[in-house]
Formats: C-alpha cells, sequence, structure tokens
C-alpha cells in the first residue's frame, strides 16, 4: 500500500499511508460489545507500533504509525462510521451546502477544549485548513485545498468554506481530518515547521490522551485527557511500543507482552495464524480500503500498449488463486479500482475475464504477438520505440520480455509476481520480479520508464478515481498525477468530471446521484483492463483478551474504522484485569 | 611513548577522514535524493530549497553545490562534532546516534563481558586440561559457534524460547523482544529482556575467546619458566593461575579490539530481530530509507571508536590463525623424507579424521546440489500455488515438503546451496587475484603502495563491514548476485591481501630469494616461480576460512533483502521469507535453510583447520 488517496491519491510515504488514519469515527461505546462486562477506569493499554515517528508535528508527519500516535492526540472534525457515511467528531452535525453546492458552512461543539482549558474554536478550523493549504508548509502529506476559494470564520463555532466550483469529494476528502491548535501551530512558519521544536515536543492535546514522553526509538507515553470532549478514556495511561520487527510483534502479542497489535497482518500469515491459535488474543479481520494492482506501461510501443495484449493477460491468469495462494487469505480478489468496502462498489457493473489459456492466446494474437522458438513472444513494430529499453527501431521486433517492478519487504506482492511470472509463460510472455526499495522505486515509474509495477493504493471514504484514471492526471506528461499507465480515455474523463462535480444537499442524496456515474467508469476502468486489479487488502488487528470495549466490524463490505481510526472508540475500550 | 600516541592519533584522524571521503562521494553519486517522491507534489520551490540547503545540497538561491563543495561543508560541520541532517528524521544525525547509542552500547558491552566472562575461563579450563573431555566439548562447541551467524541463532533462540519450551517451566519468562517497557528503570526486567539477542551475539565472540585463550594458554605452559616454576615446587595452581595466565591473557585484549566491530555487525541484524533500540537498527533502516547522512553517522563512528592500535590487530589476527587451533589431536605422522610437501600435506590432512568428514559432508553437499539439477531440471521453479505447505517428511516425492508456492523444498535448499558456493567461491577468487596481487607487490616492493595498502585495510578492518556492503549494494542499484560477488570481494580481500603481504616481506629476505636474484632472475620470475610457492600455504588456509565467512555473509545479505532477490532461491533470502512461520506449525521452512547453512559453514571451517594442520611445517 503505496499509495494514499488523500486529499488526492498521493504516494504513501514508506510502508503506510496517512489519509485513511484520518478517518476517526466519533461513534462511542458500544456497550453491547463489551461482553457484559462495565467498564472501568483504570490500567495501561500498551500497544505495539511498527516504526518510530520521525515528527510528532501533525502537518509534517505522513506515515500510518506517525497518524495512529496523533489520532490518540488531536480531535477529527468529521470521522467516518463503519458503513463509511460521514459522521460529525468535534463539528455539530454534517455541514449545510448551499444550492449552487459552492458553500459549505460546518458548525462546532461548544463544549470542545484543548488540554490547556482553552476552546476549541472556529480559529483553530481556520488555522488547520491555512496551514495545510499553504504552499510553503515543509510536508511530506499532499494537501489539496485547491478548490476552496475562502474560509470564513462566520461566529466562534461556526466555519463557512466557499469553494470554486461544486466539488463532491469535499465532504470526504477536505473536512474528514484532525484539527490542531490554532495557538501553537498558527504562530510557526510553514516553511520552517519541519525543524520546530514543537514538532518534536507538542505540549497541547484536544484528543482522549495526552503525551507525557516520547523515547525516541522505544515507545511513546500517553496519559488519558480528562477534558476530553466526548468523555475521559477509561484507560489511565496507554504505552505505544516501538517493535518494528513484523514478526517479534507478534510474539510479543501472543506473549502478553502488548495488549494491541494494530499491524498484524503485517507479520504475515504465520503471525496470524499463531495469533489466531493463542487462547489470550483476540483477532478481527476487516476489508480495508486499500488494493494492490498490478499496473503496466500501456504507452506506445511498450509491451502492454495493446488492450487484447492486457485481455490476454487477465485471461491466462486464475487470480481467485494466486490471490489465496499470495496473501493467505488477507486479500479479497478485486477486479475494479473501487473496493468492496465502498459504498460506491458495484459487483454487477464489472467487466471480469475468466480463466481461459485458449482465448488468452487468440488475444495475444490479435494484439499482434506470436511465440517465437525460445517459447517468447515477438511482434514487429512498425513504428520502433524510443522510450523503450532496448529501444526498438522502426521496422525492428520486440520481445515480450519486461520486468515486474515490486516492493522490497512485501512478501504478498512478491509471491504475486512470482506467480503472474510463472503464469503468463504459457502465453510467451517474459516477466522477472524485479524487488525495490520503497526509495528507488517510484522515479523511474514516474518518468514512464518501466514495464509493470505491483503497488498499493489506498482509498480515502470518497471513491473518487480522478489522479490515477484521468488524463489530466497522466505522468510523466503532465507534472503531477498519478495516472503512470499512459491510459487516457476521453469518455472515462468525462464520466470522471461528471461524478466530482455532482453535489446534492444532503450526503445521502450526492452519494445516490454519484453511485450510477461509478458504475459507468468501474465498467470501462475493469473492462479496459486499465490496470489488472490484484486484490482488496483484508487487515487484522489482535487485542489481548484482556481489552474489553472492543467493537468488532461486520465483516460484510466494511471497514472496520472502530479500532483503527476511532478514537473514540478506542476511548472506549478498558481493562478487564484493571491492569 | 607520547610521539608514538600523537602518532597514532593522527593517523587515526588521517583514516576517518579518508572514510568520510570515500563514503561521502559514494553517497552523493548514488541515486536516492532527500527528497524525491512519496513527497509532496504541491510544495513550493521555496520550501525545497530551505530543506536542501538545510542539508547542505544547495546554496540560499538553490544552486546545488558541486560534491566537492559538499563535501567541504561536511568537514567544516564534522570538525565541530555536527554529522548534518538525518533526510529522513527531521533530526541532527548526532542527536539520532546519542539517542540509540546508549541501548547498543549496553547490548554490546553486555555481549563482550559475557563473552570474556564465559569465553577466558572457557579457554583457561581447556588448556589445563588438554585432550580431556571438557577441552573437547569446548572445541566442538567453539567451533559450531564460529559457524552460526549471530542472526541464525537468534532465530533459533526464539524458536527454542518461543515454541519448543514456551509451555514447559523452563522457558523462564525471557521476553522475545526488545527493551524493557519505560526504558532502563527497572533492572531485573531489563536483565530479562536483554538474555536473548545477548546470548545471540555473545555465543560468536566466546566461541574465539575460548579457542583464543585456550592457544595462548597452551603456548605459555610450554615455556621453559613454567617448567622452571613447577621444578621448583609451585603447585600446579599457582604455576597455572599465577605465572602462565599473566602472560596468556595479554594478547586477548588486542583481540577485543577486533570483537567489537564484529559484534556491531551481529547487532545491525540482532537489533532487528529482538526490535532492540539500538544504533544498528538505525543503520539498518537508514539504508532501506537511503538515508545517507545517518549510514555515514554510524559508519564514522564504529570507526571511530574501533581505531585501535591497528598494528596490534594485525599481529593478533596472525597470532590468532596460527594459534586457535582446535583440541584434536595433531597427527603423529612420520612421513618419509623424500615425500613432496603437498604430498605430504594431502596425506595429512586425510588422516585428520574431522576434517575428512567434514570434506565428505561438504561434497555431498556440493555434489548433490551440481547433480540434482541435471536429474530434476528446474523443480526448484516448478509452482503447485494451489496446494502449497507439504509437510516434510510425508512423501518421497517432496521429501523436505514444499513451501508457500508449493516448490519442492529440498530442489530449492540445494539450488540455494549453489548460490552460496558460487558466490563463496567467486568471491574468495576476487580476494585472491586482489588481494593476492596487491599482497605480493606491497610485500615485495614496498614503498606507496605498501603504505596505501595497509591504510585501506585499517579503513576496511575498522568499519562495519556487513553496513558498507549493504550501503554498497543498495546504492549501486543492489540486489543482483554479481553486484553482491562483487562488492564483497572488493571490500573483503584486505586479509588476504595482509597476509600475502606479510609472507612476501619474509620470504624475500630469504636466502634462496637472493640467490635467484645473483642468478639474475628478473623481479617476476622470483616473485611468481620462487617466493609465491613457499608464500601459498597460510592464503590457502585463509582463503578456505574466507569461503564460509563469505557464505554466512551472504546469507545476512539475503536474509536483509540484498542479495539474489527470489523467486531464485538462496539461504538467506528462505530464512527472510519464512521467517514469519517461525513460531509456526511451518517453521521446517526456516529449520532448513538455517541448518543447511550452519552445516555447511561448520565443515568448511573444519576442512580449513584440517588444511592448516596439514601445511603447518611446524608439525613436519
Amino acid at each position: 500500500m503505496d499509495l494514499a488517496i488523500g486529499k488526492t491519491r498521493w504516494l504513501r510515504v514508506g510502508a503506510l499511508f496517512g489519509a485513511i488514519a484520518m478517518l476517526v469515527a466519533a461513534c462511542g461505546t458500544n456497550q453491547a460489545a463489551n461482553g457484559g462486562e462495565t467498564p472501568k477506569n483504570g490500567g495501561t493499554l500498551i500497544w505495539a507500533i511498527d516504526s518510530d515517528a520521525t515528527s510528532l508535528n501533525p502537518f509534517v508527519i505522513s506515515t500510518l504509525p506517525e497518524f495512529r500516535i496523533m489520532s490518540f492526540l488531536l480531535p477529527n472534525l468529521y470521522s467516518v462510521d463503519k458503513n463509511l457515511n460521514v459522521v460529525p467528531d468535534l463539528a455539530d452535525g454534517l455541514p449545510s451546502v448551499s444550492s449552487d453546492a459552492t458553500v459549505w458552512t460546518v458548525k462546532l461543539k461548544k463544549n470542545a477544549k484543548w488540554s490547556d482549558g482553552t476552546p476549541i474554536t472556529a480559529d483553530d478550523v481556520i488555522a488547520t485548513e491555512k496551514i495545510q493549504a499553504d504552499p510553503n508548509l515543509d510536508t511530506d502529506y499532499g494537501y489539496d485545498w485547491s478548490k476552496v476559494k475562502t474560509v470564513e470564520k462566520v461566529d466562534a463555532n461556526t466555519v463557512k468554506f466557499t469553494l470554486s466550483e461544486p466539488f463532491a469529494p469535499f465532504l470526504a476528502v477536505n473536512l474528514v481530518g484532525y484539527i490542531a491548535p490554532a495557538e501553537v501551530y498558527g504562530k510557526i512558519d510553514p516553511a520552517k515547521i519541519r525543524n520546530d521544536p514543537v514538532s518534536k515536543n507538542p505540549t497541547v492535546f484536544g484528543g482522549p490522551y495526552k503525551l507525557d514522553k516520547w523515547i525516541p526509538g522505544q515507545e511513546f507515553d500517553f496519559s488519558a485527557n480528562p477534558t476530553y470532549f466526548n468523555g475521559r478514556p477509561h484507560y489511565d495511561k496507554a504505552i505505544a511500543k516501538v517493535i518494528t520487527d513484523a514478526t517479534a510483534a507478534a510474539n510479543a502479542l501472543i506473549n502478553n507482552d502488548v495488549a494491541w497489535h494494530p499491524s498484524l497482518g503485517e507479520s504475515g500469515a504465520g503471525g496470524i495464524s499463531k495469533a489466531k491459535q493463542s487462547s489470550n488474543v483476540v483477532v478481527h479481520t476487516y476489508q480495508d480500503l486499500s488494493y494492490i494492482d498490478f499496473r503496466m506501461n500501456e504507452r506506445k510501443g511498450h509491451i502492454f500498449d495493446k488492450l487484447e495484449t492486457r485481455q490476454a493477460l487477465s485471461s491466462v491468469l486464475d487470480k481467485a488463486s494466486i490471490v489465496q495462494a499470495a496473501t493467505q487469505g488477507a486479500g479479497a480478489p478485486l477486479w475494479g479500482d473501487i473496493v468492496p468496502a465502498s459504498w460506491a462498489y458495484n459487483a454487477n457493473a464489472i467487466v471480469k475475464y475468466p480463466l481461459d489459456v485458449n482465448k488468452a492466446k487468440q488475444y495475444m494474437q490479435q494484439a499482434g504477438w506470436t511465440i517465437g522458438s525460445d517459447g517468447i513472444a515477438v511482434r514487429t513494430l512498425a513504428d520502433g520505440c524510443s522510450a523503450c529499453t532496448p529501444v526498438i527501431k522502426p521496422g525492428g521486433q520486440q520481445k515480450f520480455v519486461g520486468k515486474i517492478r515490486v516492493r522490497a519487504g512485501k512478501p504478498d506482492r512478491l509471491k504475486a509476481a512470482e506467480i503472474i511470472a510463472d503464469q503468463v509463460k504459457q502465453i510467451g510472455m517474459s516477466l522477472t520480479p524485479d524487488p525495490t526499495d520503497f526509495k528507488v522505486f517510484y522515479p523511474p515509474i514516474m518518468k514512464g520508464q518501466f514495464d509493470v509495477f505491483i503497488a498499493g493504493f489506498s482509498l480515502n471514504a470518497d471513491p473518487d478515481d480522478w489522479s490515477t484514471a484521468s488524463s489530466a492526471q497522466l505522468q510523466p506528461e503532465h507534472k503531477q498525477g498519478q495516472n503512470w499507465t499512459g491510459y487516457s480515455n476521453p469518455e472515462l474523463d468525462k464520466l470522471i468530471d461528471q461524478e466530482r462535480a455532482t453535489v446534492k444537499a444532503t450526503d445521502a442524496e450526492t452519494k445516490a446521484a454519484r453511485k450510477p456515474i461509478f458504475d459507468k467508469i468501474e465498467k470501462i476502468i475493469s473492462g479496459d483492463v486499465q490496470t489488472y486489479m490484484l486484490w482488496a487488502d483484508v487487515s487484522s488487528m489482535g487485542w489481548s483478551s484482556n481489552v474489553g470495549g472492543v467493537v468488532a466490524g461486520n465483516g460484510d463490505n466494511t471497514i472496520y474504522l472502530d479500532s483503527e481510526y476511532n478514537v473514540s472508540a478506542r476511548a472506549g475500550w478498558f481493562s478487564k484485569s484493571g491492569k | 611513548m607520547t610521539f608514538y600516541l600523537i602518532r597514532r592519533v593522527a593517523i587515526g584522524i588521517f583514516l576517518l577522514f579518508l572514510m568520510s571521503a570515500m563514503f561521502f562521494t559514494l553517497t552523493r553519486v548514488t541515486p536516492g535524493a532527500p527528497i524525491s517522491v512519496g513527497e509532496n507534489p504541491r510544495i513550493h520551490q521555496a520550501t525545497i530549497t530551505l530543506r536542501l540547503h538545510r542539508l547542505g545540497l544547495v546554496d540560499e538561491q538553490g544552486n546545488s553545490y558541486s560534491i566537492p563543495q559538499q563535501y567541504v561543508l561536511y568537514l567544516g560541520a564534522l570538525v565541530h562534532g555536527d554529522l548534518g541532517d538525518s533526510y529522513v528524521n527531521n533530526e541532527r544525525v548526532t542527536t539520532l546516534l546519542m539517542q540509540r547509542l546508549p541501548n547498543s552500547i549496553l547490548l554490546l558491552g553486555a555481549a563482550l563481558l559475557v563473552a570474556l566472562a564465559i569465553g577466558i575461563p572457557l579457554g583457561i579450563f581447556a588448556a589445563t586440561r588438554q585432550y580431556s573431555k571438557l577441552d573437547m566439548t569446548t572445541s566442538v562447541v567453539s567451533y559450531v559457534g564460529v559457524s552460526i551467524p549471530s542472526f541464525v541463532l537468534g532465530l533459533y533462540l526464539l524458536l527454542i524460547f518461543g515454541v519448543l519450551l514456551k509451555q514447559s517451566p523452563l522457558h523462564w519468562g525471557f521476553p522475545l523482544f526488545g527493551m524493557h517497557t519505560g526504558g532502563v528503570d527497572d533492572p531485573i526486567d531489563l536483565l530479562y529482556h536483554m538474555v536473548l539477542p545477548v546470548t545471540s551475539l555473545a555465543i560468536l565472540q566466546i566461541a574465539i575467546f575460548s579457542r583464543f585463550m585456550r592457544a595462548s594458554m597452551l603456548e605459555v605452559l610450554h615455556q621453559d619458566y613454567i617448567r622452571t616454576a613447577r621444578a621448583k615446587g609451585l603447585s600446579i595452581e599457582k604455576v597455572n593461575y599465577k605465572h602462565a595466565l599473566r602472560n596468556a591473557i595479554l594478547p586477548i585484549i588486542t583481540l577485543v579490539a577486533i570483537a567489537i566491530p564484529q559484534i556491531v555487525n551481529g547487532a545491525i541484524i540482532t537489533e532487528g530481530i529482538f526490535s532492540w533500540p539500538g544504533t544498528g537498527q538505525l543503520a539498518f533502516q537508514a539504508v532501506v530509507d537511503r538515508d545517507y547522512p545517518v549510514i555515514l553517522g554510524v559508519v564514522m563512528l564504529v570507526a571511530a571508536g574501533a581505531t585501535p592500535d591497528q598494528l596490534s590487530i594485525e599481529t593478533t589476527i596472525q597470532q590468532e590463525r596460527q594459534l586457535a587451533k582446535p583440541g584434536a589431536k595433531a597427527d603423529e605422522l612420520g612421513g618419509a623424507p623424500e615425500l613432496g610437501f603437498w604430498r605430504l600435506a594431502v596425506m595429512r590432512f586425510l588422516h585428520h579424521r574431522t576434517a575428512t568428514g567434514a570434506l565428505i559432508i561438504l561434497g555431498t553437499i556440493v555434489l548433490a546440489a551440481l547433480v540434482y539439477p541435471i536429474v530434476t531440471g528446474n523443480l526448484y521453479a516448478i509452482q503447485d500455488y494451489r496446494h502449497p505447505y507439504k509437510p516434510p517428511f510425508a512423501s518421497l516425492q517432496h521429501l523436505f515438503g514444499t513451501d508457500d508456492l508449493g516448490r519442492d523444498e529440498l530442489a530449492r535448499l540445494l539450488r540455494g546451496a549453489r548460490v552460496s558456493i558460487e558466490v563463496g567461491v567467486l568471491a574468495v577468487v576476487g580476494y585472491l587475484i586482489i588481494g593476492g596481487t596487491l599482497g605480493a607487490l606491497a610485500g615485495f616492493y614496498g614503498g606507496w603502495l605498501d603504505n596505501a595498502l595497509m591504510r585501506f585495510t585499517d579503513i576496511i578492518i575498522s568499519a562495519p563491514f556487513l553496513l558498507v556492503v549493504i550501503a554498497i549494494t543498495a546504492a549501486t542499484g543492489g540486489v543482483r548476485l554479481s553486484t553482491v560477488i562483487i562488492v564483497i570481494a572488493a571490500t573483503g580481500w584486505y586479509e588476504i591481501g595482509r597476509l600475502m603481504r606479510a609472507q612476501f616481506l619474509v620470504l624475500r629476505e630469504q636466502e634462496f630469494v637472493q640467490a635467484a636474484r645473483a642468478l639474475g632472475a628478473s623481479n617476476s620470475r622470483i616473485i611468481v616461480r620462487h617466493i609465491l610457492p613457499n608464500a601459498l600455504a597460510p592464503i590457502i588456509v585463509s582463503a578456505t576460512l574466507g569461503v564460509s565467512g563469505i557464505i554466512l555473509l551472504e546469507a545476512a545479505l539475503g536474509f536483509l533483502g540484498y542479495s539474489i532477490p527470489p523467486p531464485e532461491p538462496s539461504w538467506g533470502n528462505m530464512l527472510q521469507e519464512f521467517e514469519q512461520y517461525l513460531l509456526d506449525d511451518k517453521a521446517y521452512l526456516v529449520i532448513f535453510p538455517a541448518t543447511a547453512l550452519v552445516i555447511t559453514a561448520l565443515c568448511i571451517n573444519l576442512i580449513g583447520d584440517g588444511i592448516r594442520d596439514a601445511l603447518d611445517p611446524r608439525q613436519r
């Protein structure tokens, strides 16, 4: 999962992403899920975090562990519930939208306070927006407020956003996210924010916990915030222990050294199954909003430039078995780029290519490939390909040989690459897996110098796929964007623009109006194999059985937001033993 | 003495300077810029300039500094003890190092102390009771010790304490990871957390210390003054512990100096396995992130800390090679005088039972690795991904079971053996070509070449070798077997180089060389025909032992993901892939490659020692 579709779909830094971490839902504790036990205060929640933070400044951070830490400390304006509906957290009710769909008015709860006792007001919301929107802000995170013309304070508890045009993702993309104290961050020069002392040592908090101490590389110590506006959390203290080795973290959970391991899935099938076998551990599995795909370079002259070639690929691969073998159950096979967890998902709108090797061979012939004596497909390229490696002269022969770029340290993706490389030999494709460290993974891709790469993308609660599929987002053709495949389709562009501009008076009406457009989009993307989708992530989290108040997701088409992103729900956890 | 110290310090500083120049250049010409992808596309150029300026890469206007300019800036800061800013961590490198260093010193210091506390007495007992059961056991244990890399030992310990003993009272509650929650304010708990990582780091050093101590002690015990002391009626205890020990223990001090970089190497992986928040973990993450200022900082730190008296290290290495022999009794082989040196050596080797046994086992592995593919074709690559994880010893078809993609584990192990042997042999050939040539020339001609060679080896000895190799492999586009071989050969040849130089230094003054020169032989003829054949014996031993070192190094690289990439199997990348199954019923996927690795390294070490005994002229 490299790419976060936050303010827009953008690269995820490190192995992780920030956007989803900002979806903090606001549902309180679910009494029914407490196993009949009454929540009580006390105890320390020790949990595993898989890497240290590089900063504790909300505006600077960009990785999932960092956002996870931050979600203990700061409130959200809006959050997302487990059915992916946007729900108010710090806000008092959903925003009201003007009739021309360009003015969004947000009201805030009146009782909310920062840990220093000052109230949380419209000034904080405006300051947070201003800092995020500042082009001088030194951050690794891709904030995008370009649709916003003005932000105004109506009164102490009301903020008015005026947009340049109707923009449907605004609610789920821009209004869902943290709010930081203006008093602290508003005074810092955004260009120098990275190295400001407060970035290492935050002082004012508005979330369920306060940060007591950060021992770099080792742990984060939290204590309950008694003035938290949703009520104080049950645990007196929380400690996030940095355990970088995924297997070690799974061991720690099984040995009761930690009580919560949010990224249990990272320890692989071995870690998950071992945790499930342990009587002292409760594992919850939920469909995530991220997906993994096999993204081809479809520019003219490259091996996957023809639709038929991509259809051949789709027909020769047994997706369900590959996903099962590669992820060991931690992935759900996927055909379109909207994951089943999303409200816009429609299984009937998608074109699926069934496994049919003969058909695949026919597709290859139609695309002009013939199998050579060495078993590798060849074709004659009338125009040649100067951007290919090796360069092909006009009228020259091109062999179907390429590399599957895949992130190092991601065993499930590497497995998928190994199986695919083995299977496509049947139709003359010679592809070799090429594991690469993250820091050097994308530069050639962004220059259009690649054959195929396997990468992860993360959606947020809005299914908008503008940045990866619209031709306005082609890279390197345009300066920014993530449509690296070179795929361009005017019909698709029109549909995407339409879906983005559809805004109705209520969120439910907006969704209803956008859904049919998404159906058409998905049909094109899956039919044209704009990208060969592999799977939607199924994530696993583990808790000690001593942790009460954990609300499990229902596992059907829903992301299990309660545990991962829901600060208030976390405040509802308690220690059964009181320790 | 004062002058000597000043001179040493000056040389030390010069070395650090040289090393910083080498690494600085390396890191600046390789990919992985501080601001690259994964970062905000909308960021203003002015902000980027500000950040790059802070990192010493551009001036205030955003014009790039040339590499020499950057280096001058870096040196300027370095003089003030400033190692620059991390690319990733939004922090000064010195701050990061200071945060992590105490943890590493705690771990490494404990490992060193434990190794000394166990290794030295063990060596003394073994020496004073030569050929006893204890001596033999110590020898066996120490052989196994030097053949298990610390990370494999770490995995075994996790297996033992995490699975095998988990339900038993012997579990002792050792935590399987990291440091005590809350830092160091609960010493008892901290000790518990240290047990497994310290054990996995200390075993190798215990093996080395006990072997060395035993040899050193034996040497002293055979001295005349010991006999005199005994003859004068002193008790055995008094002689052993008062007279002999004092003299025997002296060389250990320099051995400790060599141990430090070795332990640091081990810690790079061990800290990762046990989630110990030290500099090793920091350094490895820095490689993954291409955080060059941090890598450079760690290399400099280790080098500065381990710039001991290089000369005494050199002597110690020689002594270690000469002395640290196994407890096996040297063969009393009469040897007909007309037999040639080499023939005699072969005969002597064949009479060395453990060595021949090891040779047979290793031969079987090599033969199987060569023959198996001929019989089974590319069985190692044939997938049955819909039916993975056939358990071992359940069917003849897949004797060792199958892996996660249903591939035959035995075929993959043997294919992995090929990789290990290929890397081991080719890299050693590289050692011989580079080290042999340079060493011979340096020893024969002396002068600037000799000086340059010695200084280069000084640098390498004090650098954390594993980190250097990973950094270079990662920086040069990495993960190709050829790169791995070249990098290992290019950085590891120094030992053979030094050995060759030492041989040539001695031999060029010998009478037979002077005789040849008097007869009008050219320099090249003298080098090739006269000196070289006489210099070979220790080189062969060193090369043999080098192979096992390289195989372990390659496995470590593979475990970290910086050797040959999958689907091609190597023991290292198999360990990496299946580490997650360590505590699972599929642990066989870890145990097989780990054991294959240890057995192979052990065999090669035993053979190496057999060869040493066989070639030792003192045993003629």
